[in-house]
């Protein structure tokens, strides 16, 4: 079950956090576990037909988000770091892990966190000079004001002295500008939700951060399906078109959207005598 | 541009031109005038029914807000 979800996850980022809680349990699964696992299945049969929606010219601003649940984890006390990146609008990476040690602070799980959203960024980075696209001070978004102090200070804190490696890694990007650590408030934080169970609310407005929703070109459908049932005469046409001047499309696109419906009902209708 | 390529690759090996993609290990691609939409909803509605839970009740969330899974 956890296999076949853990595929899933490729194209659903809003369970990616709630399959990795799972999937750490498996070596000693318990019947309570196999409730949290269905519960899982339970939000799928309602959102089945969500997806990515990757806009067209969204631009090219490279972004991270970074965030950390601390001490997440109630067996081992480790904290589970979240990140993600957007390349204009678009998502195009996120994770969700089990950070290997244990902090002692936010400050330092935040730390560890931004760190592997760093080497993230890089990656990216290093991928995007292929296209000619280069990037300064590639903003790193993090809500943890300590972690970003950390990031210029060169001050040796005794808290965060056995992260060293982290702390010059991090650090010596920034001065190279290769990247930046920002503020971001927690409202807006969008790593959130591959940190931390949320509540309806919270998890709606993320998920649609994150562009992730329905097939835009069914809600087009779903007008069509109101009139479905009238049959195709002239009249017809003109309610459709007063229906898609809500839509904001080009003109071109309209007549296209237009032919298609049609063509869609037609379908519809036709299958409708035959089924009867 | 795209049939230039295409004759180019056909020629060079064999191969053949599918059109436009759709469907790729499990993803459904949906290419709009406006941007592109990627999902697996066959794949959900596969697992679903491979698990029986294809008639569950719907949650809205995948997991209980105040929930702490545990070792036991």
């Amino acid at each position: 079950m956890i296999g076949s979800l853990l595929y899933l996850t490729a194209s659903r980022p809003d369970i990616v956090f709630a399959v990795g809680l799972c999937a750490r349990f498996q070596t000693c699964a318990k019947e309570y576990h196999l409730t949290a696992v269905k519960r899982i299945f339970r939000y799928l049969v309602g959102t089945a037909d969500l997806g990515l929606w990757y806009r067209k010219y969204s631009g090219f601003d490279l972004v991270g988000y970074c965030n950390v649940d601390y001490a997440g984890d109630k067996v081992e006390r480790k904290s589970t770091s979240g990140s993600c990146q957007f390349l204009g609008q678009a998502l195009i990476e996120w994770s969700c892990r089990k950070q290997n040690t244990i902090a002692l602070s936010t400050n330092e799980a935040e730390y560890v966190s931004a760190a592997s959203c760093c080497s993230q960024v890089l990656w990216i980075r290093n991928q995007l000079e292929d296209y000619s696209l280069r990037y300064t001070s590639v903003p790193i978004f993090c809500d943890n004001t300590s972690a970003i102090n950390l990031s210029k200070n060169p001050i040796q804190h005794s808290r965060s002295k056995h992260i060293e490696i982290k702390q010059h890694f991090i650090r010596d990007h920034v001065q190279k500008k290769d990247i930046a650590l920002s503020f971001v408030d927690t409202e807006n934080q969008l790593a959130d939700i591959f940190t931390k169970p949320l509540v309806e609310d919270r998890f709606n407005f993320l998920k649609e951060k994150l562009s992730i929703m329905k097939n835009p070109n069914k809600d087009l459908s779903l007008i069509t399906n109101d009139i479905k049932l009238i049959p195709l005469t002239l009249s017809d046409s003109i309610q459709m078109d007063q229906s898609q001047s809500e839509c904001s499309y080009d003109q071109n696109v309209h007549q296209n959207v237009h032919q298609d419906r049609i063509f869609i009902k037609f379908r519809t209708f036709k299958t409708r005598i035959l089924g009867q | 541009m795209c049939e230039e390529f295409s004759n180019l690759m056909q020629s060079e090996i064999e191969m053949n031109m599918m059109g436009e993609l759709v469907f790729f290990l499990g993803l459904q691609i949906k290419q709009h005038p406006n941007g592109i939409f990627i999902s697996q909803e066959k794949y959900v509605k596969d697992i679903l029914k491979k698990y029986k839970m294809n008639e569950a009740k719907i949650m809205v969330t995948p997991i209980h807000p105040s929930s702490r899974l545990d070792k036991d």
